[in-house]
C-alpha cells in the first residue's frame, strides 16, 4: 500500500495535468459555439458531454468554483435538449459568458499553482 | 466467513484524469492489480482477457454509455456475474434505484474522495460476497 503523502502529491500531479487539459478543452468549446448555427443539436450535446467531464473531474481534484463554472454550461447547453429549433442567437452570448467565467478559474488556479 | 480479497478491478471512464485517478485511489487500500479502459466498447474486449473480479463503470460516456455497457455484459454469459459497480453524478436515490435496477451492485456519486474511493468498493466488494454466500 502507497503512504498517504505520496498519493496526495501524485494527485496533485494528476489535478495540474487535468488543469492543462480543461484549458485546451475551453478553446474546443468556443470552436463548438462558433459552429453552432450549421449544427446546433449535435453541438450542444458535445458542449453539454465536454462540461458534464469538466464539472465532475473538477470536483475530484477539489476545483470546486472550475467545476460549478463547468456545470453552468452543462446546464445551459442541457437546456436546449430535445427543442427541435435551438434557438443559438439568444443562447451564444450566455454560453460565451460561462465559458469565459470557466477560463477565469482556470487561470486562477493556474496562477496557484505555479506559485 | 473468510472474505476473498478483490483482486482485479477494471474501471472504465472516458476521462483519461479520472482513470488515472481511480487507479491511484484503488492502490491505497491493498494489492489490487487496476485496469483502466475509455469507453464501453473497448472495455468489452479487455474484460475476457483481464477477467476483472469487479467492474467500476462511470454512467456518461460517449458512445455506449454506462448503462447500455452493462446491459452488453448482462447478455453475454460469459460476463453476466461480474459485478459492476456504477460511477455516476447523477446519484438522486431514483436514478440509484434505476441504475441498481438495471443490475449494478452499488452506485458511487461522483465526485468522489480519491482518498475513500478504495475503501468504498472495498465495502461494496464485502457487501457482493455476503450476498453471494446467502
Amino acid at each position: 500500500m502507497q503512504d498517504d503523502e505520496a498519493t496526495r502529491r501524485k494527485l496533485a500531479d494528476i489535478g495540474a495535468r487535468f488543469l492543462a487539459r480543461t484549458i485546451g478543452e475551453i478553446a474546443m468549446l468556443e470552436e463548438l459555439l462558433k459552429q453552432l448555427p450549421g449544427n446546433a443539436l449535435a453541438g450542444m450535446k458535445q458542449i453539454e458531454m465536454i462540461a458534464h467531464r469538466i464539472r465532475g473531474s473538477g470536483a475530484v481534484f477539489g476545483f470546486q468554483a472550475l467545476s460549478n463554472a463547468a456545470e453552468s454550461i452543462e446546464m445551459l447547453a442541457l437546456q436546449t435538449a430535445g427543442q427541435e429549433n435551438i434557438d443559438v442567437e439568444k443562447i451564444t452570448p450566455q454560453l460565451l459568458q460561462a465559458i469565459a467565467a470557466l477560463s477565469a478559474e482556470c487561470a486562477k488556479i493556474d496562477g496557484s499553482l505555479q506559485h | 466467513m473468510t472474505i476473498p480479497a478483490l483482486k482485479r478491478v477494471l474501471y472504465i471512464d472516458d476521462e483519461p484524469d479520472i482513470r488515472e485517478v481511480v487507479e491511484l485511489s484503488l492502490g491505497i487500500v491493498g494489492d489490487i492489480t487496476v485496469t483502466t479502459s475509455g469507453s464501453g466498447a473497448e472495455a468489452l474486449e479487455i474484460i475476457p482477457q483481464f477477467k476483472p473480479d469487479l467492474v467500476l463503470l462511470d454512467v456518461m460516456m460517449p458512445g455506449l454509455d454506462g448503462p447500455a455497457t452493462l446491459a452488453r455484459m448482462r447478455s453475454d454469459p460469459a460476463l453476466a456475474h461480474i459485478p459492476v459497480i456504477f460511477m455516476t453524478a447523477k446519484a438522486l436515490p431514483q436514478e440509484v434505484d434505476r441504475f441498481m435496477g438495471l443490475g449494478a451492485v452499488g452506485v458511487i456519486a461522483k465526485p468522489f474522495d480519491p482518498m475513500q474511493l478504495g475503501t468504498r468498493v472495498q465495502q461494496i466488494w464485502r457487501a457482493v460476497i455476503h450476498h453471494k454466500a446467502s
